[in-house]
């Protein structure tokens, strides 16, 4: 190793900060990597929604309501939001409370990273992984016969997307405050009774009356009942001002939490 | 063992040309509820130093290293790193840290570990110097979850070094190694050290302080308790100890010129003596019969027991 003088020693701000661009292409591509090659992951949050949506709602997607709406683009609507729920919660979630617990997260507050970039990098993969379990769940679906065009596709992946997005912080916030050995089980018991809770799996309206009338209480039942209302052309705002709420009322907590546990200021 | 008289012996402070401080720590405490973890503790360490914050396990070295990096305040006291505040981006940017218990994801691979790292500073080595400096050249497509724990220390090593830091924290770095790559590590902590970086490292292991340090802080308790030169800390232990058996007092013992301490165990009197050549003159002269009595020279390692009060079996 050749010896490299040092630069001007105890003189601060010698350096340019680093290129964030470039730190945020590398966290994505850090954190797609580290998510995709774990094999519970894939096949917890992006393979078993679609597995799950074969099973149970491929069946009835001829079916017809009442009203004369086609109830096939409905399932599919609501399995989408299902998977979509599952990466908020492990991607979010379970993998920031297993670094937390591995000392990664202490690791990289030492070096320039930003914790606003090391964040971002996680809501990027967890966009790119929402993305194919959508491109997954459009090319199952359409091979069962849901007859969703293309147009109405993009809607609904635009509209489950942000939904995710405002749901993310309820992901960090596990993250955070979650001890990291009980990360997977409280996602799990999140997960399953939410998104039964919230009509992902059977329509909310066929769910038994005590559950019906927690429902609307639900931030996740709103988020499903939004990409549904792309279908049925009904009301969103409702659902958006419930999704809106949560999301800044979870953010200011994620963020209290995230400056509690930095112990310092949010750089 | 006088540890007061230690404290603020710092030589090198009192030469005209002073170098540039890189690390200025005055009157740090660290308080968790009723714990004291650290209680007013001074440190400069020069550039170009390589410091060794030796002490026993629960002495408050990695509190001293996280208030150093910035990942924890300090109670009370004042930081500068690099002349900046501890923490901050600009001292981030010049700084690089190996810390006890840290993680890398099992399934990232050592050259996308690096190159995550190196993406962080403004700096950075290149990728193929940071895996020959951490050993790790060959065992770069490997994923981390399948190396073994010291080439895990070395790829922390390696992140550490990745920015090409001005300053080089180190916390317990050869914690889990056996002997021989602890050896190797060494070496290459010395390497690094050649290129005028300033390093400083804590350990509980004496041969590891001595082997790599110019200069040693013992810690105990939270507080510093001697700061020198390993040779200085050698001198200023019991220094040389003369073991006598006979029909003497520690009493009249302890009045020889030449004597600075004695301890009586069972019949065996322990002298710490400034020059044995005296004292063995004045024992034999005493014409008595002398039952036993042996020289012993006292190294680093009974200096330090001197200065932590520690047993062999505590640590």
């Amino acid at each position: 190793m050749t010896p490299i003088a040092i630069p001007r020693a105890a003189t601060a701000g010698v350096r340019p900060s680093g290129w964030l661009g470039g730190m945020l292409l590398h966290q994505t591509r850090t954190e797609l990597l580290k998510l995709m090659r774990a094999p519970d992951f894939v096949a917890g949050a992006v393979l078993l929604p679609v597995v799950l949506f074969v099973l149970f709602g491929a069946r009835s997607l001829d079916e017809t309501l009442d009203n004369g709406v086609a109830l096939g683009p409905l399932i599919v609507a609501a399995f989408t939001t299902y998977g979509l729920l599952g990466i908020v919660l492990f991607t979010f979630g379970e993998s920031l409370a297993l670094e937390r617990g591995q000392g990664w997260l202490r690791l990289t507050r030492a070096t320039p990273l930003p914790g606003a970039i090391f964040l971002a990098g996680k809501l990027a993969a967890g966009v790119v992984i929402s993305t194919m379990v959508i491109i997954l769940m459009a090319a199952v679906s359409t091979g069962f016969g849901a007859g969703i065009d293309a147009a109405t596709w993009l809607r609904v992946s635009g509209v489950g997307l942000a939904g995710a997005l405002a749901l993310a912080p309820i992901g960090f916030l596990i993250g955070l405050l979650v001890r990291p050995t009980a990360a997977t089980a409280v996602c799990l018991l999140l997960y399953l009774p939410l998104s039964f809770a919230s009509g992902m799996w059977i329509p909310a309206n066929e769910l038994p009356q005590v559950v019906q009338s927690i429902a609307p209480f639900l931030p996740t039942y709103h988020f499903a009942e939004l990409a549904q209302s792309v279908l049925l052309k009904s009301s969103p705002w409702e659902h958006v001002a419930w999704l809106a709420g949560t999301f800044a009322i979870t953010g200011g907590m994620a963020m209290i939490a995230y400056r509690r546990m930095v112990g310092r200021q949010f750089a | 063992m006088n540890a007061t008289a230690l404290r603020g012996d710092r030589p090198d402070t009192d030469q005209a040309s002073v170098p540039p401080a890189v690390v200025e720590l005055h009157g740090v405490g660290k308080r968790y509820g009723a714990i004291e973890a650290l209680s007013d503790v001074d440190l400069r360490v020069n550039a170009g130093d390589v410091v060794a914050i030796l002490g026993p396990n629960g002495a408050g070295k990695t509190t001293a290293i996280s208030i150093m990096l910035g990942l924890r305040p300090p109670s009370s006291g004042h930081v500068r790193i690099l002349g900046g505040e501890a923490g901050s981006h600009a001292v981030r940017s010049r700084v690089g840290a190996m810390l006890q218990e840290s993680g890398v994801p099992a399934t990232l691979k050592v050259n996308e570990v690096v190159d995550l790292f190196r993406s962080y500073y403004p700096v950075a080595l290149p990728r193929d110097m940071v895996l020959a400096a951490a050993g790790l050249a060959d065992a770069s497509s490997k994923r981390v979850g399948s190396l073994s724990a010291g080439q895990k220390q070395r790829l922390y090593f390696g992140i550490a070094i990745s920015g090409d830091p001005d300053l080089l924290f180190l916390d317990e770095p050869t914690t889990g190694m056996d002997v021989e790559s602890r050896h190797r590590f060494w070496e290459q902590i010395r390497s690094f050290a050649t290129s005028g970086k300033t390093i400083l490292f804590s350990t509980h292991i004496l041969e590891e302080a001595d082997a790599l340090a110019n200069r040693i802080v013992v810690i105990d308790r939270g507080r510093i308790v001697a700061s020198g030169t390993p040779a200085q800390l050698k001198g200023r232990s019991m220094g040389t100890q003369i073991r006598l058996r006979g029909p003497f007092t520690a009493e009249e013992v302890a009045a020889w010129p030449g004597v600075r301490q004695v301890t009586a165990t069972g019949a065996v009197l322990v002298l710490g003596v400034d020059d044995a050549t005296n004292v063995m003159r004045r024992i034999f002269a005493d014409g008595r019969t002398v039952d036993e009595v042996s020289i012993e020279e006292a190294g680093l390692e009974s200096a330090f027991l001197g200065m932590t009060r520690v047993t062999e079996t505590d640590r």
